[in-house]
């Protein structure tokens, strides 16, 4: 699992273009969105698109548990391990 | 120059200052050396955007940012209305785009938000707080005649209530694909104006627009590098330039009567 967190440190870094941003800046229970990294709906979309395409897992926008899945580091490592495991 | 007599005076406005950006070329003493041939464009080199917070610039192409770069010490905290003028625009970005639809994968939502015409526009009125209209212009053949003309006609119109904009004009080099219908821009270029209504100010340099000339122009599609003259005519201080379908651009710099540089 911790494995996979740093992973999408740095797929996080890479798809968002996070200049002098690295892995270790990234708090894996912080907040992704608005508070914490600060990013914005259009990166909640890249970001989803990235995992889409990795990970190979489908993304349901209307879900409710969708925000929770991205809500940080932690939770969408879950995510991606819970929708891997299926 | 008797020719001259048939051409008509239809705007006159003032250029206060300018900016523009090319590699390795990006501010006044550099332009003074390329124009004097003592200094060339380098191959590459990656425009200043470092006053925009890590956030903001990191979804800026370089040609956004040389935009953003030319603009910035113009406006200097300013609202006024800006008026983005380009002929390929976000060319690599569309290109791009097309190359994974073609190959049937999902598009990036960012590069397609940010592949519009208006996206350098749009991104420039956010990061620099730009609450006036901010349009974008298709240039066209004659990119220069475009953008002066607009531009002529907001600053008579005074338009949100300011007698200033800002006319800006950028390109880069474009995907080898299209280079069957179009010369490329060899390299990035941006240039910005700062534009006051009226003439005779201080400082700057007085613009008169005048139609009826003999003067052909070349197309951008063949001509790409249309800055050029434009930045050479301003580092000279004089210049009468075709800017296509019988207009001229006649520039001439102002006294400057002591007063402080802005």
């Amino acid at each position: 699992m911790s494995n996979l967190v740093e992973e999408l440190k740095v797929l996080i870094i890479d798809v968002l273009n996070l200049e002098d941003v690295t892995p270790a800046d990234i708090q894996a229970d912080e907040p992704l969105f608005g508070e914490g990294l600060g990013l914005d709906s259009i990166d909640a979309l890249e970001l989803g698109l990235a995992l889409q395409k990795k990970y190979n897992i489908s993304i349901d926008a209307e879900n409710e548990n969708t925000k929770t899945h991205f809500a940080s580091v932690n939770n969408l490592a879950k995510f991606v391990a819970e929708s891997q495991g299926a | 120059m008797g020719l001259g007599s048939i051409e008509k005076l239809v705007s006159e406005f003032t250029i206060s200052a300018w900016r523009a950006w090319a590699p390795g070329v990006s501010d006044a003493t550099d332009w003074q050396r390329w124009r004097n041939g003592e200094l060339d464009f380098a191959e590459q080199a990656i425009p200043d955007a470092s006053f925009l917070p890590a956030m903001q610039r990191r979804r800026l192409s370089l040609l956004s940012k040389a935009a953003m770069a030319t603009a910035h010490p113009l406006l200097n905290g300013r609202d006024m209305p800006v008026l983005c003028c380009s002929v390929h625009g976000e060319a690599k970005r569309t290109y791009a785009l097309l190359q994974d639809v073609a190959a049937g994968e999902p598009l990036s939502p960012t590069a397609f938000g940010l592949s519009v015409h208006n996206a350098i526009v749009g991104q420039l009125s956010i990061s620099l707080g730009v609450h006036a209209p901010a349009l974008a212009l298709a240039g066209g053949d004659y990119p220069l005649l475009s953008g002066l003309l607009e531009a002529a006609g907001m600053l008579a119109e005074g338009i949100a209530g300011t007698d200033e904009l800002l006319l800006q004009f950028y390109e880069e080099p474009l995907p080898e694909l299209y280079l069957h219908n179009t010369v490329s821009p060899a390299r990035i270029c941006a240039t910005s104006l700062l534009l006051k209504a009226g003439a005779g100010s201080e400082g700057g340099y007085t613009a008169r627009l005048k139609n009826g000339s003999p003067q052909a122009a070349e197309s951008a599609f063949s001509q790409p590098e249309y800055q050029l003259p434009l930045i050479a005519a301003l580092v000279d201080g004089a210049g009468n330039l075709p800017l296509g379908q019988g207009w001229t651009l006649e520039l001439a710099r102002n006294e400057d009567r002591g007063a402080t540089n802005v």
